[in-house]
């Protein structure tokens, strides 16, 4: 696509310089007809009916049945619920980073609800609405290996554009291997990690977020099972360090205006430490 | 009115309205019949998709009609255009400009409406279903 733009750029400004620079003088009747028949009708109108064609007869394989893996992703205010649903095997929660195999047609529902949000990952196709009480379908196929960022694509509050996710395509026999892993819960953190689960637990943090094996159930927020494998933090609105997780909860809403997790601005830097451990821990 | 000796703003946007006509049969040929057909067909099942055969054929007559007003009205653009004696641009004040200016541009609106019928039409060869 860049290139057909540098194309069409370079088409356009050469025969610009021409018309000013090179021949200002003007043209005969007959080649300025010439030129508008070709160039203005012709030229457009089979440009246009070849690149239509094109779309439409690949638009079918965006809806057709995926390969036998399907994912969910809910968008909410203002964070991507995910569901891995393989053929064989239980489905697998997540959040925020989506997860999916290289050269195979992924089957993805897509829902909300709140409000309409939209799903897209440019490098991979195009934009579907997120609409409560519906579920569309769009199947995509990630060709190479890599990192793709997508992003919430229908203004849905105060932090939209606070809405995003990575995508990371990795290798088949890998993608399974990370798909089975997720059956088992990570393992039980130590030192100031398994100080940071007891003040999580404590807070209350359970209320709203899961980790499986532990007693934190809650459905209001982001999974947070495998936390600490995910590159982001708030859907992709800031990079997962300790530090960002620990400001993350200190000013949620300074943060993430509206964000429906109440900020903890009077947790002691010491106990926000030993959570933001614990959370990236979680692998 | 339509078909006139004359050329006026009516025989003028005639193939434009034929254009409009079928954008408009084609969307609720469409829209309906995949609002009936897939009020109970589950998303995710799998199972085959409802046919659209008969709105794909409905749309294919719809376009057939519409190309056929759009190959009259050009038959008649080519007849006003050459009724006269004014020379290009045709903006003299006279009855031979008006008439020989209406049916070029008529002329060239058959054109476009003709590309944007097929254009419209497409869909309906390539998609199958109402996924
Ligand atoms: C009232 C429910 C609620 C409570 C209580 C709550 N959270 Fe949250 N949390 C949320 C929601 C909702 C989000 C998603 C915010 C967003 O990105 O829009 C979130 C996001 C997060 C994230 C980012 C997750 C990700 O995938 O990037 C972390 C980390 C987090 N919360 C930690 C905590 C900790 C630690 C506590 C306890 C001190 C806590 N939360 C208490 C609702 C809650
Ligand atoms: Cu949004």
């Amino acid at each position: 696509m860049a290139i057909g733009a540098g194309v069409v750029w370079c088409l356009v400004l050469g025969v610009a310089v021409y018309a000013t620079r090179i021949r200002p003088d003007p043209h005969e009747e007959a080649v300025g007809w010439r030129l508008i028949l070709w160039g203005g009708v012709v030229f457009p109108t089979v440009v246009l009916a070849a690149l239509l064609v094109f779309g439409l007869g690949l638009m079918p394989q965006l809806r057709e049945p995926g390969e036998g893996l399907r994912i969910d992703v809910s968008g909410e205010q203002f964070w991507w619920r995910v569901t891995y649903r393989p053929a064989d095997g239980p489905a697998v929660v997540s959040a925020n980073e989506i997860r999916v195999p290289v050269g195979e047609r992924v089957e993805f529902g897509l829902t909300s609800p709140d409000v309409i949000h939209a799903f897209w990952i440019p490098a991979l196709g195009g934009k579907v609405d997120m609409i409560p009480g519906r579920e569309n379908r769009l199947v995509l196929k990630a060709e190479k290996p890599g990192t793709y960022r997508g992003a919430c694509t229908e203004f849905c509050g105060a932090s939209h554009a606070l809405m995003a996710f990575d995508v990371v395509a990795i290798e088949k026999a890998a993608f399974s291997a990370w798909l089975a892993a997720q059956a088992t819960p990570p393992s039980p953190p130590e030192g100031e990690a398994a100080r940071g689960r007891e003040l999580f637990l404590r807070h209350g943090c359970g209320a709203c977020h899961r980790v499986a094996g532990t007693e934190a159930a809650g459905e209001v927020g982001p999974d947070l099972t495998r936390f600490g494998a995910r590159a982001t933090l708030g859907a992709a609105t800031l990079a997962n360090t300790p530090d960002n997780i620990a400001r993350f909860v200190r000013e949620t809403g300074a943060l993430k205006p509206r964000a429906k997790m109440p900020a903890y601005p009077n947790l002691p830097g010491e106990e926000l430490a030993a959570i933001a451990a614990y959370l990236g821990s979680l692998k | 009115m339509i078909a006139s000796a004359r050329a006026s703003l009516i025989t003028l946007i005639a193939a434009p309205t034929a254009w409009a006509a079928h954008f408009l049969t084609s969307y609720v040929i469409a829209a309906t019949a995949c609002a009936k057909t897939m009020a109970d067909a589950r998303v995710f099942t799998g199972a085959a998709w409802p046919d659209l055969t008969p709105a794909r054929i409905a749309i294919g007559v719809a376009t057939l009609a519409a190309l056929g007003v759009i190959a009259l009205s050009t038959r008649q653009a080519l007849g006003h255009w050459r009724d006269g004696d004014a020379e290009p641009p045709y903006d003299d004040a006279t009855r031979d400009d008006r008439q020989q200016f209406l049916g070029y541009a008529t002329l060239l609106l058959c054109g476009l409406s003709a590309v944007g019928v097929v254009f419209v039409a497409l869909p309906a060869v390539f998609i199958g279903d109402c996924r």
